[in-house]
């Protein structure tokens, strides 16, 4: 019976491999182990929407970052850590339960509602202090201006939603849960147009409430702030009933409306009305009566951005009114002035205050670039060099060695950075390229001394990398038409031509560096006159930054088949292409099937396979349509697939088809990156190291096969080698196992550096420096042996590794190193030789066995491109590296047959008399006289003793830490050590041969047993070193 | 040995059937079962040999423990051998690259790290009698594979996860957050390659640890030896430095 269940269990298992062939369904877990790296940048941080810290302890603070996630820091700033990586990044509010600590609600969303920014999905909180976040519902809401905790009941929660901006919608207005955030109820709603901007609960008498409602609408072309629906309500019964109040305050219509209670005194009540007159007004009486302290442009910076103030919590009088400076005001608003005489150097645009209730010197400050710390109430500012929620537009790279990324930055100007540094990408790496909010950056293709950068409505310059010199190259109106560029405005390098395009109503190009374009369209938009009225933005505060500019290209893509064959993308919804460069255009728009009118054109990429192929993604958002939209056409669009599946859950931003196979393709969307390996069929989200973030472009790097990315809230990463990816087949992930293959292993340094900067700065990881192993696991490895081995050119094998066991694609990183050499034992540690040298290159075939199936291929090792280093200057260094590498090996031989011979020499005479105990003593003397020539032996960390192992192992740390040609100095001394060592050698050698063999036949003679010596293969092959 | 890896399909086959949700005592007793954990608390002691691979380094080991409470761990370097031994509730380390020779004891949290090491039934095994709590915490999905997410809390309030492999109960991954001076580190362990030891006895062959998402360190196993002759002395703590042999003068 037994023999019978074991039978048929083998059977099941060999015929569970047998079925196994159905289609397996692509997900996250397919891309396994591949993991994106962040380079930062921190250095100019990005938008911070919120935060809030521990009032018994300000040292843990938590950051709300508007696309960046939510970072917490333990020790004032410190160093922070990302504690919201699973959800949407895009933050509107903190509140921290200060009777609970570990108790924080997060809103998403944020409040600041620019045109770029981008959109939330309701409230969490957590209970552990970050660890776990459990998400709170009231997803609809978009963004999430405030939240306020009862200071009474932390059960008692109120949230202010402001709602959806780009549309029309009922989930929006002032909610309240009384059961911590399990079911809520929306407590004041005034229309689907009317969001919640403010709340404040009286912290003596929580009934009573106070809410302002703001009014809003963003589309494509146009800012609302302000409407009917703007108002301002106190409630006190908790939010059961409302009264309205406007009575004595500035005449409707109003914009934004902001309150709050003084935490000094409860009585004294702050409320902030944008208007025709934007007011600012106090109440001592908890808000029955109010008194206007002041209606200048001092409380009417940019409402939509800075709609709010932060009262002093230790001093009634003393007010902070954000907006492009921090204001404050000593009298209760009357007047404002910088709270800084001296200091004051920190990022324009402010979004959030804190200040620490037990003591007013401590004041955190997030704004568009980042967080910074006043510990001199405001004079001066410490910057947190550590948060890389830099929000780029767009990147580039070049082709150096190793190769810049570049790129533009909401607010924050224009930065490059090398994608590789000894030590780490740091904020050092990171220099400033161009002023105002950054977008596309390129490297000249023709020259490298040039690069262009732009700043925003279609600035652009071209900068001379030498001089720091910038010319003006944007294009001017010839005939007096007023050209519309648009707020992110494209430029590109033609992918075929390498010339420059870039584009207003109109499409450009140049190939002479911008000094002068050819203009190869006529209006490609549809010129709507509805939507150009920018002059009129903004509502009630007119803010006409070019922000609303519309009509305009927004996307431009050369085939790099065919120059000709331009594909131009707009704002208002037109799909133009022309295969003629410019003489003729046709508009495909009406040929894209299931796409809303007036849709986006987000990104435009011609295939680089086929003239006739093209991807575009379109970007519904501006319209409140938040769905992907990605199509595809193979006929110069006349037709189109929609490539768009349900698991992409928000809009989309840009596709781009990979250069080596054409069925790989990455999507970058405001929620995330989507990587399809079957053309489109399937997509998932790739969740190695890279949260939800807006992914706003992306570009190849081909020389080193590297994907980049360009993040708007947490910088920009890096896919190192796609080689696994482009390899990965949808047919092949039926099958157990896979070799995918690796880009060459390039055999170089990445150079010293030393320095200590603390634990306050950013440091973004390098590719690491190893030959990678990759193949496609079908299931995890659990059962029976799974490892790899390595073999030489040769065949020979040269090393047995752990392997990666995951589900999905595996990348093991091996650095090639032969094992340490031995060496003479010692209390001195040889830290030269706690390495061993790297193989040479050449072809390496690995094997991945996973019991009795093995998969196998091939990696090649090659040595880096370096400028002072010859080849033959590379195989001479290999070869007196491996001189050094075996004189310590045979020194660690000769030390252990010297101490052999001392040891037992000296145990056979204790048991000896006469001669014979003599000539024992003296061997084991010489021996250990001998020996004191060869090893540092004194105790100690620090003794700078030095004898023949120190000797050979500093030459063979010198050529171990450099590639190329070996100094003269190096072969000389080697070889004088060469010879020193032969003198020894000689000298055991002699006690060998000579001595010992007398010695062993008296000892034998007196019945002992004789000196027995480990021979040398025994020694070396002997388990580690 | 073809012998026991009959048994061992069988075994995993018996499992496969009852895969569906599970409660808590089910779910620990079939890995019990599995392991061979009542099996494998009564032998007398069990050796270990090894490798350790490390940011592109690579070391032998080799681990014996003698429980109850009882381990000594050899690492030999360049020559010289670091030794760190826990003993019932002391522990030591030798390192001979810090200069000396003598023992230096280990206190704090690495001491709790090291009772538990001494463990070699896993502090899964019999945790009431051990004054842990344990916690089901659901089933999911973790890295592709259907698990099981199982908390247990030891006697000094430390936490660790347990994701047990919903299909044929072994642990696949286990969570820690650990205070290295002060700071909470975020520690995890992939653990794979069980193979029989002898009848009734699996044991995972091949830890990679990784430390705030990146991989430190990886343990692969050799050879595992039950009920090795052991002497007692190895796990005293020398009285003085220990002798160098290297050193002998004349």
């Amino acid at each position: 019976m037994k023999k019978t269940t074991l039978l048929f269990s083998l059977f099941i298992l060999f015929a569970q491999a047998g079925i196994s062939q159905k289609p397996v369904k692509i997900d996250k877990n397919t891309f396994g182990q591949l993991k994106a790296r962040s380079i930062g940048p921190a250095v100019m941080s990005g938008r911070i929407a919120a935060l809030d810290a521990v009032n018994e302890d300000p040292r843990i603070f938590y950051v709300g970052s508007a696309g960046g996630g939510v970072w917490k820091t333990t020790n004032m700033g410190t160093t922070f850590k990302p504690v919201f990586e699973k959800e949407i990044q895009a933050i509107g509010a903190i509140t921290i339960d200060q009777q609970h600590p570990d108790t924080v609600w997060v809103g998403t969303g944020e409040p600041w509602t620019r045109n770029s920014t981008s959109v939330g999905k309701g409230v969490y909180v957590t209970y552990d202090g970050g660890d776990n976040w459990k998400s709170r519902g009231l997803d609809s809401t978009e963004r999430i201006a405030r939240i306020v905790i009862d200071p009474q009941n932390p059960d008692i929660v109120y949230v202010a939603a402001l709602g959806p901006l780009w549309s029309a919608s009922p989930h929006r207005g002032l909610y309240k849960t009384e059961d911590g955030g399990k079911t809520w109820e929306k407590i004041l709603f005034v229309d689907e147009n009317t969001g919640c901007s403010g709340i404040a609960v009286d912290p003596e008498n929580p009934g009573l409430v106070y809410a302002g409602m703001w009014d809003f609408r963003r589309t494509g072309w146009n800012f609302r702030s302000g409407g009917p629906g703007s108002s301002f309500y106190r409630s006190e019964d908790g939010g059961k009933t409302w009264t309205s109040i406007e009575k004595n305050l500035t005449p409707k219509p109003w914009g934004r409306v902001y309150v709050d209670f003084s935490p000094a005194d409860p009585n004294v009540v702050y409320l902030l009305i944008e208007a025709k007159k934007t007011s600012f007004y106090q109440s001592i009486d908890k808000g029955k009566t109010w008194e206007l302290m002041n209606n200048t442009s001092d409380v009417n910076e940019r409402p939509f951005y800075f709609g709010f103030f932060v009262p002093d919590p230790v001093d009634t009088n003393r007010i902070y009114k954000p907006g492009f400076r921090l204001q404050m005001s000593e009298d209760g608003g009357k007047k404002f002035m910088s709270p800084s005489v001296t200091g004051g150097n920190f990022h324009s645009d402010v979004h959030g205050v804190w200040i620490a209730p037990n003591n007013n010197q401590l004041i955190y400050l997030s704004t568009d670039g980042g967080v910074y710390i006043s510990v001199d109430q405001a004079k001066t500012w410490s910057f947190c060099r550590n948060l890389p929620v830099s929000q780029f537009y767009h990147v580039g790279v070049d082709n150096d060695k190793p190769y810049n990324v570049f790129g533009g930055l909401q607010d924050n100007g224009s930065w490059i950075s090398p994608s590789k540094a000894a030590g780490g990408v740091t904020n050092a790496s990171w220099k400033n390229l161009g002023w105002g909010d950054g977008f596309n950056v390129l490297r000249d293709p023709k020259n490298d001394n040039i690069m262009f950068w732009q700043w925003q409505g279609g600035n652009l310059r071209r900068l001379f990398l030498d001089t720091r010199e910038n010319k003006d190259i944007m294009p001017y109106s010839e005939d007096g038409t007023k050209l519309r560029w648009n707020w992110n405005t494209p430029l590109v390098t033609g992918a075929k031509s390498k010339d420059l395009y870039t584009g207003s109503q109109f499409l450009y190009r140049s190939s002479d560096q911008g000094d002068t374009w050819k203009k190869l369209s006529p209006d490609l938009t549809t010129n709507d006159p509805e939507k150009q009225k920018q002059e009129q933005t903004g509502g009630l505060t007119i803010d006409n930054s070019t922000a609303e500019n519309h009509c305009t290209i927004y996307t431009i893509g050369e085939s790099p088949v065919d120059d000709n064959i331009i594909w131009v993308g707009t704002d208002d919804g037109n799909l133009q292409l022309t295969r003629d460069n410019g003489q003729t255009w046709e508009n495909l728009i009406a040929n894209v099937p299931g796409l809303p009118p007036a849709t986006w054109v987000s990104y435009v990429e011609p295939s680089p396979y086929d003239e006739a192929t093209a991807f575009v993604s379109f970007d519904g958002h501006t319209q409140g349509d938040m769905k992907p939209y990605v199509f595809k056409t193979t006929d110069f669009g006349k037709t189109w697939t929609n490539l768009a599946t349900d698991n992409i859950k928000s809009y989309c931003n840009i596709i781009r088809q990979d250069l080596k196979n054409p069925d790989l393709l990455f999507l970058g969307t405001e929620a995330g990156l989507f990587i399809s390996i079957d053309g489109g069929e399937q997509w998932a989200r790739f969740t190695g190291n890279l949260p939800k973030v807006s992914v706003r472009d992306m570009v190849f790097q081909t020389r080193e096969n590297d994907l980049v990315l360009a993040t708007h809230g947490r910088g920009i990463y890096i896919i190192d080698d796609l080689t696994p990816l482009q390899n990965l087949k949808k047919e092949m992930l039926t099958e157990n196992m896979v070799y995918l293959g690796s880009r060459p292993y390039r055999l170089g340094t990445m150079g010293a550096h030393q320095e200590f900067n603390g634990d306050d700065d950013f440091r973004g990881s390098n590719p690491p420096s190893a030959l990678s192993i990759n193949y496609y696991l079908k299931k995890r490895h659990i059962f029976g042996d799974m490892f790899i081995r390595v073999y030489d050119p040769e065949g020979k094998m040269i090393k047995k590794l752990p392997a990666g066991k995951r589900k999905g694609i595996n990348r093991v990183d091996w650095r090639m190193m032969m094992k340490k050499p031995k060496v003479p034992s010692s209390v001195q540690l040889l830290g030269w030789a706690m390495a061993g040298p790297t193989y040479p290159p050449g072809d390496y075939t690995v094997k991945i066995i996973k019991n009795k199936d093995t998969i196998q291929g091939t990696v090649t090792v090659e040595y880096d491109d370096n400028p002072h280093h010859t080849p033959a200057d590379r195989d001479e260094r290999y070869k007196y590296l491996m001189k050094a590498y075996h004189m310590l090996e045979d020194l660690a031989f000769l030390d252990n047959q010297i101490i052999e011979i001392r040891d037992q020499s000296k145990t056979k005479a204790d048991s000896t008399k006469g001669s014979l105990h003599k000539k024992l003593v003296a061997l084991s003397d010489e021996m250990a006289d001998l020996r004191l020539k060869i090893v540092a032996t004194k105790e100690g960390r620090i003794t700078g003793e030095e004898r023949l192992r120190e000797k050979i192992g500093n030459i063979y740390g010198g050529l171990l830490g450099y590639q190329g040609k070996p100094t003269k100095s190096q072969i000389d001394g080697l070889e004088e050590l060469e010879g020193e060592m032969k003198t020894y050698r000689d000298q055991v050698d002699d006690a060998v041969q000579n001595i010992i063999p007398n010695l062993n036949k008296k000892l034998e003679k007196n019945g002992l047993k004789p000196l027995k010596l480990t021979d040398k293969k025994t020694f070396l092959e002997k388990e580690s070193s | 040995m073809k012998k026991l890896i009959y048994l061992f399909v069988g075994m995993l086959f018996s499992f496969t059937l009852s895969a569906q949700d599970l409660s808590l005592d089910e779910i620990l007793n079939n890995y019990y079962e599995i392991m061979g954990l009542d099996k494998l608390a009564k032998v007398k002691g069990i050796e270990i040999k090894g490798k350790s691979f490390n940011q592109g380094m690579e070391y032998d080991f080799t681990m014996i423990s003698v429980p109850p409470g009882r381990y000594r761990l050899e690492v030999p370097i360049q020559g010289q051998t670091m030794v760190q031994v826990y003993d019932q509730g002391e522990a030591w380390v030798i390192a001979p690259w810090t200069g000396t020779l003598a023992p230096k004891d280990i206190t704090g949290d690495q001491l709790k790290q090291m009772e538990k090491q001494a463990d070699i039934t896993g502090e899964l095994y019999n945790w009431k009698e051990k004054g842990s709590k344990v916690e089901l915490l659901g089933k999911e999905d973790m890295e592709g594979s259907d698990v099981y997410k199982i908390k247990l809390t030891d006697k000094n309030g430390d936490e660790t996860i347990y994701y047990i492999d919903a299909e044929n109960f072994v642990i696949l991954k286990t969570e820690n957050t650990i205070t290295m001076r002060g700071e909470p580190v975020k520690t995890e362990s992939s653990i794979s390659d069980y193979k029989p030891v002898e009848e009734g006895i699996i044991m995972a062959y091949s830890h990679t640890d990784s430390y705030n998402g990146q991989v430190v360190n990886t343990l692969t196993i050799d050879t595992v030896i039950l009920n090795p002759e052991v002497d007692l002395s190895i796990f005293e703590k020398p009285e003085v430095p220990a002798a160098d042999s290297t050193q002998q003068q004349k």
